[in-house]
């Protein structure tokens, strides 16, 4: 088994994971409650990762993020390196790509929050983010966490937009999926399985445990829940 | 100078202008009216929640909360709402939900002052519940606690004893009317039932449709209604059309069907116009004794019994005495009595308690048994 392609594998999806929810958690609560009618665009902007091809977005970065680029540049004068085929750019490919398994999970549960919750925080002289914080955020537990596991498992299984902004640099941008692929190609069907099967038992797993967090959580407070998302994606691509 | 909460809204179909005194010993204004009347998009503007169309105009006081510039956010008026199921947090304590509003003050008061309304509302035993195991009482009174501990200058209460069961909302009706004159906190109640109303309120304004129809003190509205859709807002068990035979002296004497009737009016009718009969099932006393003496001016009307109907502690009498009427009694006279349907009685209904409300053509009440008569000139 390819044990530096798992580390930074996993290095790769606990960052990701963590950027995304920063960034989902404010989106998401902003776009539950915005009732204006361009919300929509932003929603499919979020989306368009699930159906858009790996290899389409891939490029797109590629192109965008290259050293001839205005963000390419930009990127260039404050850290001096290159985004392209580099761990940096893995991440930021990997937080775009994996925007909407982050963003729906919570969208969902904070718009099946009952509102009259989210105004009786108003009256009581609580601003957004307290709400969010106090209230939103602590009934929406099964929500969080289905995003986060999601994002975590959709960002390990990831390969086209890898192998299109990272290519296959050891240590550097060689995810799993790269080195099963490598393998394969190599001939080397043992490694591949070996490492395919550690993936598979790692997606039952996960999505074992999301559907049971949920479950827990559906019994203590019965409320729609962020499973409809959960049910649309695939950890592997 | 007498400060007022000023309103002046218009949001869909609402359309109501509104003056309510902010009077200490005086606090509780009711909202009154069916349900769609607009009563609870009423107090959400108040609160903030729901921003009134352009037009409108709220001010408390001296401070503006909405016109056509500026919107007050809900967190900066300073109200307390208790919502019609309470909204509690489920994920937080009964002293949690009630401490929420304080984080104004510091943190070595807030759990004193969340205790302190605990027992204001006799819910201290409560204190380190979880929300789920509260009752709907119980519920209720951690709701007003929430809503009373951070000493609000205006308190919203949205239909707040209609999510209880019945015994438990006649115990806390007389309570809440106490508590909130012990606050002192100017208070508007929205409510649909007339008993609560009469019950809680200081004040009471009708809603019909969007539209304020009448306001003025509880005991006003209710016993004299203004027009037909007060009177079939504020339930008057019997309300029905007659046309005016004469007047004077204050005292008009109308036809229903082949009935006369002596009733009073604000406005003097004039013979040959019609007008809705108001009565109050409240004001309608029952007999054994034919209808013989002609002396003060009182209504002594030949009946028959058509059914009798339990109406909690109390029976509902209806009569047919040309047209039909409703009584109530209590249970020990109705077995003293023996009444039975189909008996002939006498019913006694004093003029001053027969309410005449002039009848207007673009008015659509629901009188019980309309009769054919003529129509205004």
């Amino acid at each position: 088994m390819d044990w530096q392609a798992i580390w930074l594998t996993i290095r790769l999806a606990i960052l990701t994971t963590a950027i995304l929810l920063v960034i989902a958690i404010p989106l998401a609560a902003w776009l539950a409650q915005s009732r204006r009618r361009w919300t929509a665009v932003i929603e499919a902007i979020v989306a368009l990762p699930l159906v858009l091809p790996p290899t389409v977005l891939g490029f797109y970065l590629l192109i965008a993020l290259s050293p001839r680029s205005p963000a390419g540049q930009w990127w260039i004068s404050i850290t001096g390196s290159t985004l392209p085929f580099t761990f940096a750019g893995l991440v930021f490919a990997s937080v775009l790509y994996s925007l909407p398994f982050a963003v729906q999970p919570l969208l969902a549960s904070f718009a099946a929050l009952d509102r009259r919750l989210l105004d009786a925080s108003a009256v009581l002289g609580r601003g957004r983010i307290a709400t969010l914080t106090r209230v939103m955020l602590p009934l929406s537990r099964a929500g969080l966490a289905t995003a986060g596991v999601l994002t975590f498992a959709h960002t390990v299984g990831e390969f086209g937009v890898v192998l299109m902004i990272g290519g296959n640099i050891p240590g550097e941008t060689r995810t799993v999926s790269i080195s099963i692929y490598d393998s394969t190609q190599g001939l080397d069907y043992s490694t591949a399985g070996q490492t395919s099967l550690a993936l598979l038992i790692f997606s039952v797993l996960v999505l074992t445990a999301t559907y049971l967090l949920q479950r827990q959580e559906l019994r203590t407070w019965p409320k729609p829940s962020a499973f409809t998302s959960a049910a649309t994606s695939s950890t592997s691509t | 100078m007498a400060e007022t909460l000023s309103v002046h809204l218009r949001r869909h179909i609402i359309d109501i202008d509104l003056e309510v005194p902010l009077d200490p010993d005086r606090p509780v204004t009711v909202l009154f009216g069916p349900s769609g009347a607009g009563k609870t998009t009423l107090l959400r503007c108040l609160a903030g929640l729901d921003k009134p169309s352009p037009g409108s105009r709220i001010t408390f006081g001296p401070h503006t909360w909405d016109d056509d510039e500026h919107h007050l956010p809900a967190r900066r008026r300073h109200v307390g709402y208790l919502f019609q199921d309470h909204a509690l947090f489920p994920h937080l304590t009964v002293t949690a939900n009630v401490a929420f509003g304080l984080h104004r003050i510091s943190r070595r008061d807030r759990s004193q002052r969340a205790s302190e309304a605990l027992t204001a509302v006799g819910a201290s035993h409560l204190r380190d519940h979880k929300v789920r195991q509260l009752s709907g009482g119980e519920g209720q009174r951690v709701a007003l606690a929430r809503a009373l501990a951070p000493r609000p200058a205006l308190l919203l209460l949205d239909e707040p004893l209609s999510a209880l069961d019945t015994p438990t909302r006649r115990r806390l009706r007389t309570e809440l009317r106490q508590l909130l004159l012990d606050s002192a906190i100017p208070t508007l109640v929205v409510t649909h039932d007339r008993t609560e109303a009469l019950a809680l309120g200081d004040r009471v304004a009708v809603l019909v449709n969007g539209r304020l129809r009448q306001f003025g003190d509880v005991e006003e509205v209710f016993s004299h209604p203004t027009d037909p859709e007060v009177a079939t807002a504020v339930d008057m068990e019997t309300v029905t059309a007659g046309a005016v035979i004469a007047a004077h002296d204050g005292v008009t004497a109308v036809r229903v069907g082949s009935t006369q009737l002596l009733g009073v009016s604000d406005r003097t009718l004039a013979p040959g116009s019609s007008a809705l009969v108001c009565l109050r099932a409240e004001n309608v006393a029952l007999t054994l004794e034919s209808a013989a003496r002609r002396s003060s001016p009182r209504n002594e009307l030949p009946a028959t019994i058509l059914s009798l109907i339990a109406d909690g502690p109390v029976l509902r009498v209806d009569l047919d005495v040309g047209f039909r009427l409703a009584a109530y009694i209590t249970r020990p006279t109705c077995d003293e009595m023996d009444l039975h349907p189909g008996q002939r009685i006498t019913a006694l209904v004093k003029a001053t308690a027969v309410h005449l409300i002039p009848r207007t053509i673009a008015a659509t009440p629901t009188p019980q048994e309309p009769q054919p008569h003529a129509e205004l000139p």
